[in-house]
């Protein structure tokens, strides 16, 4: 019988009282390390999804945002964009121009395929809206089966009563764990970081009609100091990771998709679905990390899915497919206003005839 | 349920320890630890821990009706049945989709239908690891090497035992029946603090280094692209170190988390990468598993004994059986015989009285030709294991750097460095000094915050 060496080594060597002392100063340090994390997270509170509130939240709080703009909005909005922030910058008016119907762009960032369920069902039954149009955005990461749904989704809000599950029984649980994570702990330093060095310049700000400004690209880009190269490289370090674990599409948000078009099915709406550009250089960095399985994948099921319904799809994936310039892209996968409105030109003829 | 996960370090472990401590009947101690297990068990899915439980059954048994019995006849039905059933239920759950997809291709080569209809079987975690702890008890006691388990509680115990139950070490009833008959009922500062060094030095291990090795790694190996050279070799390389690093910090945890329970476990690793020949590396590399096959299939095949031919084959057996332990795969299997073919080899030269003189050159050797086998173990299909070789050999040009992270060739050599140069866990000596202590605390919270990122242990798919 093999015994470890440490436990002999440690009776022999060393009185118990001293290996007492040396267990209560990892356990304590140990502790009051994890404490100290988690109160950092906790106080600071990047995400905004604890109740302390003292600092201003890091990352974009768009679907408490959103929500609470749908349920107050005068007059009533009669079209609604839903999709991530790459459909963020899809200016309503521009809609309105092209359908003659008051739009509200409803996008959410990193939304997933049950975020346009969840969007427009509370547009519905919970802001009683009666949208004529919907215009969905899908990106290719909307059915990724390895990110859970958005942690905004999974706490009680207004928002995850619409989720098909409910708000998982753990959620309390998934705080406490939340609180003790290197994500959590990055984003609070990085948010401790910008208030010392008083750096509170929004990178975006909201229109009352949903439509989102890049106020700080563009004022790189005025400044003469905008980097599209390291904008785009940023970008595929963020991206890569998520393409790594995307090893195909998820059954679940493939159905909230589908219930997504059979709810506005049943509410009479009309519905346009397209994909929204993306800079060949982000293709091309993610090729290796599965992005065209995953992209083809996608299309193909966008295509089944909306033919089913009697939807138009397009996939406007390429700014060439609507006759647009790779240079109006921010970070590869952002884009300004100019090549959001034309996106909008090309995109609505499909559906301006069934909506008039 | 994960050892590297939330609920396992603040749920499951403080509660499992408080009530083994609490307790102080052994019925009620060794109770509540196999109730607990099957409940870490179940946690993975539930419908498998009868399937525990009917093995633990079967070999309780079976192990009582060997250890009653004084007639060879009835003691060899007994251990046939035993080993019968573990086989089936691993040859079933591990081995039929291998085995039906095999016949499959050579009847469809020959024209025919397909002959065996194909099941999409969920193979039960840790099966192979509580069906050779089980065996070996049976294998014991018809060999009069261990006595059978005081009770069937005993054995419920050792079989499910939460520490070793996914992923080993692979325990015999020998290393546990004199631990359990006397459990101890205080666990003594010293032990603790020896428990959780082995605990938060294998979860730093899992969590600081092999998880930040795996993510290029898998990119490499699971990409059918054409990388070329250098991405080659840093690909598998970091696999090298992720599947060390990965196995023997889940080791050491597992060795950790029995010392919490008064219980020692043996060594599975010993600086594998510091062998000197392959024979060295297989003393060295999951030890239990090593000594389990040599000393309950390599040594009754007739071991070393006969001529070299025959201690050659008993090698090639002993090790394709090895290889097709860890999967149901051809990529193991040629894993397995590439292994035995060195054994051999190195047998050969052995007898043969050549040894390299420099200890750096046979590290250096051994060390490249395990690298060699790891792209066998990775790669998907064996055309992938060829096409690997074909860029490591720089068939398919020097290829780009532009991908390769820095940060993870800095891991890369921080793991080379820690596996080639510094004591291994069980080497290094523990001393009660403040430092020691912040330390360990700072690997704690440094693994504690990456849980969320954390991925399985490479073994639990085996």
């Amino acid at each position: 019988m093999s015994i470890p060496s440490q436990s002999q080594a440690a009776e022999r060597t060393a009185p118990e009282a001293t290996w007492a002392r040396f267990l209560s100063r990892l356990l304590v340090a140990g502790a009051l390390g994890l404490l100290a994390v988690g109160v950092l997270n906790l106080v600071v509170n990047p995400d905004g999804i604890y109740p302390v509130h003292l600092m201003p939240q890091l990352t974009w709080g768009t679907r408490p945002l959103k929500a609470a703009m749908l349920k107050t909005i005068m007059p009533p909005p009669q079209a609604l964009i839903l999709g991530s922030s790459r459909v963020m910058e899809l200016p309503p008016a521009e809609v309105e121009r092209a359908t003659g119907l008051r739009t509200f762009n409803a996008g959410v960032d990193s939304a997933k395929a049950e975020d346009f369920y969840v969007m427009l069902r509370y547009a519905v039954e919970t802001a009683h809206l009666h949208p004529r149009l919907l215009i969905l955005g899908c990106d290719v990461e909307a059915f990724h089966n390895q990110e859970p749904p958005h942690y905004y989704l999974q706490q009680p809000s207004f928002l995850a009563t619409f989720m098909k599950q409910g708000v998982p029984r753990d959620w309390r649980w998934q705080q406490f764990t939340r609180l003790l994570s290197h994500q959590q702990a990055e984003l609070s330093l990085v948010s401790l970081y910008k208030m010392a060095h008083g750096d509170s310049r929004p990178l975006s700000h909201t229109e009352p009609d949903g439509h989102i400004y890049f106020d700080e690209w563009e004022r790189q880009r005025a400044a003469g100091e905008f980097n599209l190269e390291r904008e785009i490289r940023t970008t595929l370090e963020r991206f890569r990771p998520r393409y790594d674990n995307f090893t195909g599409l998820s059954q679940e948000r493939l159905d909230y998709f589908n219930a997504t078009l059979e709810y506005a099915h049943d509410h009479r709406m009309e519905v346009v679905v397209f994909m929204p550009p993306v800079h060949p250089e982000i293709e091309h960095g993610l090729r290796a990390h599965g992005y065209e399985a995953r992209k083809q994948e996608v299309t193909a099921a966008l295509e089944h899915l909306c033919a089913a319904w009697g939807v138009p799809f397009r996939d406007m994936s390429s700014s060439q497919s609507f006759g647009g310039d790779d240079s109006h892209f921010y970070d590869g996968v952002h884009y300004d206003g100019k090549l959001a409105s034309l996106l909008v030109s090309r995109l609505l003829p499909v559906s301006a005839h069934a909506v008039q | 349920m994960l050892f590297n996960s939330y609920v396992f370090i603040f749920g499951f472990l403080p509660l499992a320890l408080a009530g083994w401590w609490t307790l102080r009947r052994t019925s009620l101690r060794l109770t509540f630890i196999t109730l607990a297990s099957y409940f870490f068990y179940g946690w993975w899915d539930w419908r498998f821990v009868p399937l525990m439980i009917a093995s633990t059954s079967v070999d309780y048994i079976a192990g009582g009706k060997i250890a009653a019995s004084d007639s060879p006849v009835v003691r060899k039905r007994w251990l046939v049945c035993s080993l019968s059933f573990n086989l089936a239920i691993l040859g079933f759950f591990k081995y039929y989709g291998f085995f039906a997809d095999s016949v499959d291709r050579v009847a469809l080569a020959m024209g025919l239908p397909g002959l065996l209809p194909t099941l999409h079987i969920v193979l039960p975690i840790g099966i192979s690891f509580y069906t050779f702890n089980s065996m070996s008890y049976t294998i014991d006691i018809y060999r009069r090497v261990v006595r059978p388990a005081k009770s069937a509680l005993h054995f419920a115990a050792f079989v499910s035992l939460f520490p070793h139950l996914i992923a080993g070490p692979i325990v015999r009833y020998s290393d546990i029946e004199d631990q359990f008959a006397a459990l101890k009922t205080r666990l003594s500062s010293s032990e603790a603090s020896v428990g959780g060094y082995f605990f938060i030095v294998g979860l730093a291990k899992k969590m600081l280094i092999a998880d930040r090795l795996a993510r290029p790694a898998s990119l490499f190996f699971d990409s059918n692209l054409q990388h070329g050279l250098v991405p080659a070799w840093l690909g598998v390389l970091g696999y090298t170190f992720q599947i060390y690093f990965d196995f023997s910090g889940y080791s050491d945890m597992a060795v950790g988390l029995a010392h919490l329970l008064g219980i020692q476990f043996p060594q599975n690793f010993n600086s594998p990468y510091k062998a000197e020949n392959i024979s060295d590396f297989w003393r060295r590399w999951h030890m239990s598993l090593s000594t389990w096959l040599r000393d309950y299939l390599f040594v009754p095949l007739g071991g070393s004994r006969d001529s070299m031919a025959r201690t050659g084959l008993n090698l090639g057996i002993t090790m394709f059986l090895g290889g097709l332990w860890h999967g149901a795969h051809w990529t193991f299997v040629v894993w397995g015989l590439y292994h035995g073919v060195l054994l051999a080899g190195h047998a050969l030269v052995k007898k043969a009285g050549w040894t390299l003189r420099s200890s750096l050159a046979g590290r250096a050797i051994t060390f490249a030709a395990v690298v060699i086998g790891w792209v066998f173990f990775r790669s998907d299909t064996l055309g992938r294991a060829l096409q690997v070789f074909s860029e490591m050999a720089g068939l398919r040009g020097i290829g780009s750097l532009r991908l390769v992270s820095p940060i993870y060739v800095a891991s890369l050599a921080i793991a080379a460095s820690m596996a080639f140069m510094l004591p291994n866990s069980w080497e290094f000596r523990l001393q009660p000094r403040p430092a020691y202590a912040y330390a360990l605390a700072a690997m704690l919270i440094a693994s504690v915050l990456l849980l969320g990122t954390g991925s399985p242990f490479l073994y639990f798919q085996f």
